[in-house]
Protein backbone atom coordinates (compact mmCIF):
# COMPACT_ATOMS: atom_id res chain seq x y z
CA UNK A 1 0.00 0.00 0.00
CA UNK A 2 1.38 3.35 -0.85
CA UNK A 3 -1.51 5.53 0.14
CA UNK A 4 -4.10 5.17 2.80
CA UNK A 5 -7.60 4.88 1.40
CA UNK A 6 -10.39 6.95 2.91
CA UNK A 7 -11.43 5.11 6.00
CA UNK A 8 -13.99 5.52 8.74
CA UNK A 9 -12.83 7.46 11.75
CA UNK A 10 -12.79 4.46 14.02
CA UNK A 11 -10.46 2.67 11.62
CA UNK A 12 -8.21 5.67 11.46
CA UNK A 13 -8.13 5.61 15.24
CA UNK A 14 -7.12 1.99 15.06
CA UNK A 15 -4.22 2.91 12.83
CA UNK A 16 -3.19 5.73 15.11
CA UNK A 17 -3.22 3.41 18.05
CA UNK A 18 -0.27 1.58 16.56
CA UNK A 19 1.88 4.66 16.13
CA UNK A 20 4.71 5.47 18.50
CA UNK A 21 4.53 8.94 20.00
CA UNK A 22 6.79 10.74 17.58
CA UNK A 23 4.94 9.47 14.54
CA UNK A 24 1.70 10.26 16.24
CA UNK A 25 2.73 13.84 16.73
CA UNK A 26 3.96 14.13 13.18
CA UNK A 27 0.65 12.76 12.00
CA UNK A 28 -1.29 15.20 14.11
CA UNK A 29 0.61 18.07 12.60
CA UNK A 30 -0.32 17.06 9.08
CA UNK A 31 -3.80 18.57 9.04
CA UNK A 32 -6.76 19.56 11.15
CA UNK A 33 -8.33 16.22 10.44
CA UNK A 34 -5.39 14.24 11.76
CA UNK A 35 -5.05 16.62 14.66
CA UNK A 36 -8.55 15.69 15.74
CA UNK A 37 -7.88 12.03 15.12
CA UNK A 38 -4.80 11.96 17.23
CA UNK A 39 -6.44 13.97 19.92
CA UNK A 40 -9.06 11.32 20.40
CA UNK A 41 -7.22 8.09 19.99
CA UNK A 42 -5.96 5.59 22.49
CA UNK A 43 -2.28 5.04 22.55
CA UNK A 44 -2.04 1.33 22.19
CA UNK A 45 1.66 1.67 21.59
CA UNK A 46 2.23 2.73 25.16
CA UNK A 47 0.10 -0.03 26.47
CA UNK A 48 1.79 -2.67 24.39
CA UNK A 49 5.19 -1.47 25.29
CA UNK A 50 4.54 -1.89 28.94
CA UNK A 51 1.86 -4.51 28.77
CA UNK A 52 -0.37 -2.32 30.79
CA UNK A 53 -3.87 -3.55 31.03
CA UNK A 54 -5.75 -0.62 32.33
CA UNK A 55 -3.75 2.40 31.42
CA UNK A 56 -5.54 5.18 29.74
CA UNK A 57 -3.62 7.97 28.18
CA UNK A 58 -4.65 10.45 25.57
CA UNK A 59 -2.96 13.17 23.69
CA UNK A 60 -4.04 16.69 24.31
CA UNK A 61 -2.74 19.05 21.70
CA UNK A 62 -2.44 22.48 23.22
CA UNK A 63 -1.96 25.78 21.55
CA UNK A 64 1.32 26.11 23.36
CA UNK A 65 2.56 22.62 22.66
CA UNK A 66 1.83 19.00 23.32
CA UNK A 67 0.62 17.35 26.40
CA UNK A 68 -0.19 13.82 27.23
CA UNK A 69 -2.94 13.55 29.70
CA UNK A 70 -2.49 10.50 31.81
CA UNK A 71 -5.87 9.46 32.99
CA UNK A 72 -4.94 6.36 34.80
CA UNK A 73 -1.82 4.34 35.22
CA UNK A 74 -1.51 0.99 36.78
CA UNK A 75 2.21 0.52 36.50
CA UNK A 76 4.76 3.13 37.44
CA UNK A 77 7.00 2.30 34.53
CA UNK A 78 4.56 4.08 32.29
CA UNK A 79 5.75 7.46 33.34
CA UNK A 80 9.34 6.49 32.80
CA UNK A 81 8.43 5.26 29.38
CA UNK A 82 6.51 8.40 28.57
CA UNK A 83 9.53 10.43 29.41
CA UNK A 84 11.93 8.27 27.54
CA UNK A 85 9.85 8.36 24.40
CA UNK A 86 8.22 11.68 24.57
CA UNK A 87 9.01 14.56 22.38
CA UNK A 88 6.57 16.47 24.43
CA UNK A 89 7.01 19.79 26.00
CA UNK A 90 5.49 18.62 29.17
CA UNK A 91 3.50 15.89 30.64
CA UNK A 92 0.32 16.52 32.51
CA UNK A 93 -1.24 14.14 34.89
CA UNK A 94 -4.94 13.68 34.78
CA UNK A 95 -7.05 15.40 37.33
CA UNK A 96 -7.98 12.17 39.04
CA UNK A 97 -4.49 11.91 40.32
CA UNK A 98 -2.17 14.75 40.56
CA UNK A 99 0.32 16.00 42.96
CA UNK A 100 0.56 19.69 42.98
CA UNK A 101 3.92 21.26 43.07
CA UNK A 102 5.66 18.19 41.78
CA UNK A 103 4.06 18.30 38.43
CA UNK A 104 4.69 21.95 38.08
CA UNK A 105 8.32 21.33 37.62
CA UNK A 106 9.56 17.84 38.03
CA UNK A 107 7.16 16.42 35.58
CA UNK A 108 8.11 18.86 32.94
CA UNK A 109 10.57 17.75 30.40
CA UNK A 110 12.37 19.47 27.65
CA UNK A 111 11.05 18.94 24.20
CA UNK A 112 14.26 17.20 23.22
CA UNK A 113 14.39 15.25 26.46
CA UNK A 114 17.86 16.44 27.26
CA UNK A 115 17.28 16.96 30.92
CA UNK A 116 16.89 13.48 32.27
CA UNK A 117 18.28 14.29 35.66
CA UNK A 118 15.39 16.38 36.88
CA UNK A 119 12.61 14.51 35.38
CA UNK A 120 10.56 12.19 37.28
CA UNK A 121 8.90 11.85 40.57
CA UNK A 122 6.30 9.24 41.13
CA UNK A 123 4.07 8.65 44.05
CA UNK A 124 2.88 5.22 44.92
CA UNK A 125 0.32 3.87 47.19
CA UNK A 126 1.13 0.22 47.53
CA UNK A 127 -1.71 -1.19 49.48
CA UNK A 128 -3.70 1.63 50.95
CA UNK A 129 -1.86 1.53 54.22
CA UNK A 130 1.17 3.55 53.37
CA UNK A 131 2.76 5.46 50.60
CA UNK A 132 5.99 5.41 48.77
CA UNK A 133 7.74 7.85 46.59
CA UNK A 134 10.01 6.70 43.89
CA UNK A 135 12.41 8.99 42.19
CA UNK A 136 13.69 7.61 38.96
CA UNK A 137 15.71 8.87 36.09
CA UNK A 138 18.22 10.64 38.25
CA UNK A 139 21.74 10.08 37.12
CA UNK A 140 22.82 12.36 39.87
CA UNK A 141 20.29 14.27 41.88
CA UNK A 142 20.97 17.86 41.17
CA UNK A 143 21.05 20.38 43.95
CA UNK A 144 18.21 22.11 42.21
CA UNK A 145 16.14 18.99 42.42
CA UNK A 146 16.87 18.40 46.06
CA UNK A 147 16.07 21.96 46.89
CA UNK A 148 12.85 21.63 45.05
CA UNK A 149 11.90 18.52 46.99
CA UNK A 150 12.73 20.28 50.19
CA UNK A 151 10.66 23.27 49.28
CA UNK A 152 7.68 21.20 48.37
CA UNK A 153 7.74 18.34 50.74
CA UNK A 154 6.65 20.10 53.90
CA UNK A 155 9.30 19.09 56.27
CA UNK A 156 11.16 16.39 54.46
CA UNK A 157 14.81 16.97 54.24
CA UNK A 158 16.73 15.68 51.32
CA UNK A 159 20.45 15.45 51.45
CA UNK A 160 22.77 14.60 48.71
CA UNK A 161 24.86 11.68 49.74
CA UNK A 162 27.76 10.03 47.96
CA UNK A 163 26.13 6.71 47.41
CA UNK A 164 22.90 7.89 46.02
CA UNK A 165 22.08 4.56 44.47
CA UNK A 166 21.61 3.00 47.84
CA UNK A 167 20.59 5.85 50.02
CA UNK A 168 19.28 9.30 49.43
CA UNK A 169 18.84 10.31 53.00
CA UNK A 170 15.43 11.64 53.65
CA UNK A 171 14.56 10.98 57.21
CA UNK A 172 11.64 11.78 59.32
CA UNK A 173 10.12 9.92 62.14
CA UNK A 174 8.24 7.70 59.76
CA UNK A 175 9.97 7.81 56.48
CA UNK A 176 13.18 7.37 54.74
CA UNK A 177 14.31 7.31 51.18
CA UNK A 178 16.46 4.56 49.95
CA UNK A 179 16.89 2.24 47.06
CA UNK A 180 14.47 -0.56 46.72
CA UNK A 181 16.31 -3.70 47.75
CA UNK A 182 14.56 -6.09 45.42
CA UNK A 183 14.07 -4.32 42.19
CA UNK A 184 16.43 -2.97 39.59
CA UNK A 185 15.03 -0.14 37.56
CA UNK A 186 14.65 -1.05 33.97
CA UNK A 187 16.96 1.64 32.74
CA UNK A 188 19.53 0.95 35.45
CA UNK A 189 19.42 4.51 36.64
CA UNK A 190 19.33 5.14 40.34
CA UNK A 191 15.98 4.52 41.76
CA UNK A 192 14.82 5.71 45.10
CA UNK A 193 11.94 4.60 47.18
CA UNK A 194 10.48 6.15 50.21
CA UNK A 195 9.27 3.63 52.67
CA UNK A 196 7.57 4.06 55.91
CA UNK A 197 6.87 2.19 59.06
CA UNK A 198 3.87 -0.06 59.11
CA UNK A 199 2.96 -1.47 62.46
CA UNK A 200 6.45 -0.89 63.66
CA UNK A 201 8.05 -2.76 60.77
CA UNK A 202 9.73 -1.55 57.69
CA UNK A 203 8.26 -3.05 54.62
CA UNK A 204 9.05 -2.86 50.95
CA UNK A 205 5.95 -3.97 49.26
CA UNK A 206 5.95 -3.68 45.54
CA UNK A 207 4.51 -0.30 44.79
CA UNK A 208 1.51 0.41 42.74
CA UNK A 209 1.00 3.84 41.35
CA UNK A 210 -2.45 5.22 41.75
CA UNK A 211 -1.69 8.89 41.85
CA UNK A 212 -2.30 9.75 45.41
CA UNK A 213 -3.12 13.42 45.71
CA UNK A 214 -0.07 15.05 47.09
CA UNK A 215 -1.73 17.11 49.76
CA UNK A 216 -3.66 14.17 51.14
CA UNK A 217 -0.64 11.99 51.14
CA UNK A 218 1.37 14.52 53.01
CA UNK A 219 -1.38 14.94 55.54
CA UNK A 220 -1.43 11.22 56.07
CA UNK A 221 2.20 10.63 56.51
CA UNK A 222 3.31 13.74 58.28
CA UNK B 1 -0.82 -10.51 -12.06
CA UNK B 2 -4.48 -10.69 -11.09
CA UNK B 3 -5.47 -13.81 -9.17
CA UNK B 4 -7.23 -16.61 -10.99
CA UNK B 5 -10.50 -16.66 -9.13
CA UNK B 6 -11.56 -19.97 -10.62
CA UNK B 7 -8.70 -21.74 -8.85
CA UNK B 8 -8.46 -19.54 -5.81
CA UNK B 9 -8.96 -20.96 -2.33
CA UNK B 10 -12.35 -19.31 -2.19
CA UNK B 11 -13.55 -20.37 -5.59
CA UNK B 12 -16.78 -22.30 -5.78
CA UNK B 13 -14.95 -25.43 -7.01
CA UNK B 14 -14.48 -26.96 -3.62
CA UNK B 15 -15.24 -30.23 -2.00
CA UNK B 16 -18.89 -30.76 -1.37
CA UNK B 17 -18.24 -32.29 2.07
CA UNK B 18 -17.04 -29.05 3.52
CA UNK B 19 -19.50 -26.74 5.20
CA UNK B 20 -19.18 -23.72 3.00
CA UNK B 21 -20.69 -20.31 2.95
CA UNK B 22 -21.17 -18.87 -0.50
CA UNK B 23 -20.58 -15.25 -1.42
CA UNK B 24 -21.02 -13.01 -4.42
CA UNK B 25 -18.40 -10.37 -4.92
CA UNK B 26 -19.06 -6.92 -6.29
CA UNK B 27 -18.29 -8.19 -9.79
CA UNK B 28 -20.60 -11.15 -9.40
CA UNK B 29 -17.97 -13.85 -8.93
CA UNK B 30 -19.05 -16.62 -6.64
CA UNK B 31 -16.73 -17.53 -3.79
CA UNK B 32 -16.99 -20.01 -1.01
CA UNK B 33 -15.46 -20.03 2.39
CA UNK B 34 -15.30 -22.77 4.94
CA UNK B 35 -17.61 -22.24 7.89
CA UNK B 36 -15.01 -21.63 10.57
CA UNK B 37 -13.15 -19.21 8.32
CA UNK B 38 -16.26 -17.35 7.20
CA UNK B 39 -17.44 -16.91 10.74
CA UNK B 40 -14.41 -14.78 11.49
CA UNK B 41 -16.53 -12.15 9.79
CA UNK B 42 -18.90 -10.33 12.06
CA UNK B 43 -21.15 -9.65 9.10
CA UNK B 44 -21.45 -13.33 8.23
CA UNK B 45 -22.28 -14.19 11.80
CA UNK B 46 -24.86 -11.44 11.97
CA UNK B 47 -26.51 -12.44 8.72
CA UNK B 48 -26.63 -16.05 9.80
CA UNK B 49 -28.17 -15.06 13.07
CA UNK B 50 -30.73 -12.81 11.41
CA UNK B 51 -31.71 -15.56 9.01
CA UNK B 52 -31.90 -18.17 11.72
CA UNK B 53 -29.08 -20.21 10.18
CA UNK B 54 -27.97 -22.41 13.00
CA UNK B 55 -26.96 -25.74 11.49
CA UNK B 56 -24.71 -27.02 8.76
CA UNK B 57 -27.53 -28.01 6.46
CA UNK B 58 -28.95 -24.50 6.58
CA UNK B 59 -25.58 -23.13 5.61
CA UNK B 60 -25.39 -25.50 2.66
CA UNK B 61 -28.82 -24.40 1.51
CA UNK B 62 -28.16 -20.73 2.03
CA UNK B 63 -28.10 -18.43 -0.95
CA UNK B 64 -24.82 -16.66 -1.66
CA UNK B 65 -24.28 -13.65 0.56
CA UNK B 66 -23.96 -10.60 -1.69
CA UNK B 67 -20.93 -8.50 -0.77
CA UNK B 68 -21.64 -5.53 -2.94
CA UNK B 69 -18.75 -3.51 -1.58
CA UNK B 70 -16.09 -6.20 -1.81
CA UNK B 71 -14.21 -6.74 -5.04
CA UNK B 72 -13.26 -10.19 -6.24
CA UNK B 73 -9.60 -9.37 -5.84
CA UNK B 74 -10.04 -8.20 -2.25
CA UNK B 75 -12.24 -11.16 -1.42
CA UNK B 76 -9.65 -13.53 -2.78
CA UNK B 77 -7.24 -12.23 -0.14
CA UNK B 78 -9.90 -12.16 2.53
CA UNK B 79 -10.52 -15.85 1.96
CA UNK B 80 -6.84 -16.62 2.21
CA UNK B 81 -6.59 -14.69 5.45
CA UNK B 82 -9.63 -16.29 7.00
CA UNK B 83 -8.60 -19.80 6.04
CA UNK B 84 -5.27 -19.20 7.70
CA UNK B 85 -6.87 -17.85 10.86
CA UNK B 86 -9.89 -20.10 11.21
CA UNK B 87 -8.43 -22.04 14.13
CA UNK B 88 -7.37 -18.97 16.06
CA UNK B 89 -9.20 -18.19 19.32
CA UNK B 90 -11.98 -15.62 18.99
CA UNK B 91 -10.73 -12.08 18.62
CA UNK B 92 -10.78 -10.11 21.84
CA UNK B 93 -11.55 -6.52 21.05
CA UNK B 94 -10.97 -5.10 24.49
CA UNK B 95 -8.48 -7.61 25.84
CA UNK B 96 -6.17 -7.16 22.91
CA UNK B 97 -3.23 -8.80 24.62
CA UNK B 98 -5.03 -12.12 24.32
CA UNK B 99 -4.78 -11.88 20.55
CA UNK B 100 -1.09 -12.54 20.47
CA UNK B 101 -0.09 -14.75 17.53
CA UNK B 102 2.80 -17.14 17.52
CA UNK B 103 5.91 -16.32 15.54
CA UNK B 104 4.97 -18.51 12.63
CA UNK B 105 1.61 -16.79 12.25
CA UNK B 106 3.17 -13.35 12.60
CA UNK B 107 5.61 -14.20 9.84
CA UNK B 108 2.80 -15.42 7.62
CA UNK B 109 0.75 -12.29 8.27
CA UNK B 110 3.64 -9.97 7.55
CA UNK B 111 4.47 -11.72 4.33
CA UNK B 112 0.83 -11.81 3.35
CA UNK B 113 0.16 -8.13 3.88
CA UNK B 114 3.63 -6.99 2.94
CA UNK B 115 3.18 -8.25 -0.58
CA UNK B 116 -0.20 -6.70 -1.10
CA UNK B 117 -0.86 -3.68 -3.20
CA UNK B 118 -4.61 -3.81 -2.80
CA UNK B 119 -5.99 -0.97 -0.76
CA UNK B 120 -9.36 -2.63 -1.07
CA UNK B 121 -8.40 -5.21 1.49
CA UNK B 122 -8.73 -2.71 4.30
CA UNK B 123 -12.17 -1.76 3.09
CA UNK B 124 -13.16 -5.39 2.75
CA UNK B 125 -11.99 -6.22 6.25
CA UNK B 126 -13.94 -3.28 7.53
CA UNK B 127 -17.05 -4.04 5.52
CA UNK B 128 -17.02 -7.70 6.54
CA UNK B 129 -16.06 -6.84 10.08
CA UNK B 130 -13.10 -9.20 10.28
CA UNK B 131 -11.43 -7.87 13.38
CA UNK B 132 -8.14 -9.72 13.17
CA UNK B 133 -7.58 -8.65 9.56
CA UNK B 134 -8.67 -5.12 10.26
CA UNK B 135 -6.27 -4.88 13.15
CA UNK B 136 -3.39 -6.23 11.10
CA UNK B 137 -4.19 -3.82 8.26
CA UNK B 138 -4.13 -0.97 10.75
CA UNK B 139 -0.78 -2.10 12.06
CA UNK B 140 0.53 -2.33 8.52
CA UNK B 141 -0.64 1.15 7.63
CA UNK B 142 0.83 2.48 10.85
CA UNK B 143 4.10 0.92 9.77
CA UNK B 144 3.95 3.04 6.64
CA UNK B 145 3.71 6.17 8.72
CA UNK B 146 6.37 5.42 11.29
CA UNK B 147 9.43 7.55 10.93
CA UNK B 148 7.92 9.75 8.23
CA UNK B 149 8.05 13.52 8.21
CA UNK B 150 4.91 15.62 8.34
CA UNK B 151 5.18 16.24 4.61
CA UNK B 152 5.56 12.56 3.84
CA UNK B 153 2.58 11.76 6.03
CA UNK B 154 0.50 14.29 4.13
CA UNK B 155 1.45 12.52 0.94
CA UNK B 156 0.55 9.09 2.26
CA UNK B 157 -2.79 10.24 3.60
CA UNK B 158 -3.41 12.61 0.71
CA UNK B 159 -3.86 15.49 3.09
CA UNK B 160 -3.65 19.18 2.57
CA UNK B 161 -2.05 21.37 5.14
CA UNK B 162 -5.02 23.38 6.30
CA UNK B 163 -3.42 25.00 9.31
CA UNK B 164 -2.96 28.72 9.26
CA UNK B 165 0.62 29.98 9.47
CA UNK B 166 -0.16 31.27 12.96
CA UNK B 167 -1.36 27.86 14.07
CA UNK B 168 1.68 26.18 12.61
CA UNK B 169 3.89 28.59 14.45
CA UNK B 170 2.07 27.92 17.71
CA UNK B 171 2.55 24.18 17.29
CA UNK B 172 6.27 24.38 16.86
Amino acid sequence: MTQVPPLPVEIQHLIMSYLPPKSLFQTALASRQTWELVKNCRLKYFEELLILRDTSVSLVPMASGWEIEVLHIEAPQTLQMLFSHATLERLRLGSDFYFTGMKARNLEIDSDNTRPDVDLLQIFQPNGKYNSIRVAGLENPSLEFIEYINENSRGFEVDRVPQFQSYLGIRTEFLEFRAHPDEEPADRLPCVYMRDWVDGKRDFTRCRFIGWPYEIMMDMIM
Amino acid sequence: MAPNFEEAPGSSKRLKEEILYRFHSKEGHEFTMEKAAAELSGVVKQISQDLGIDDDESIRNMKPIPLINVSSEAFHYVVKWCEQHKTMPPWEQDKWWLNERDEEMKKWENEFLGGLTSEQLFDAANYMDIKCLLDKCAETVAGMIKGKSVEEIREIWELENDFTPEEEEAMK
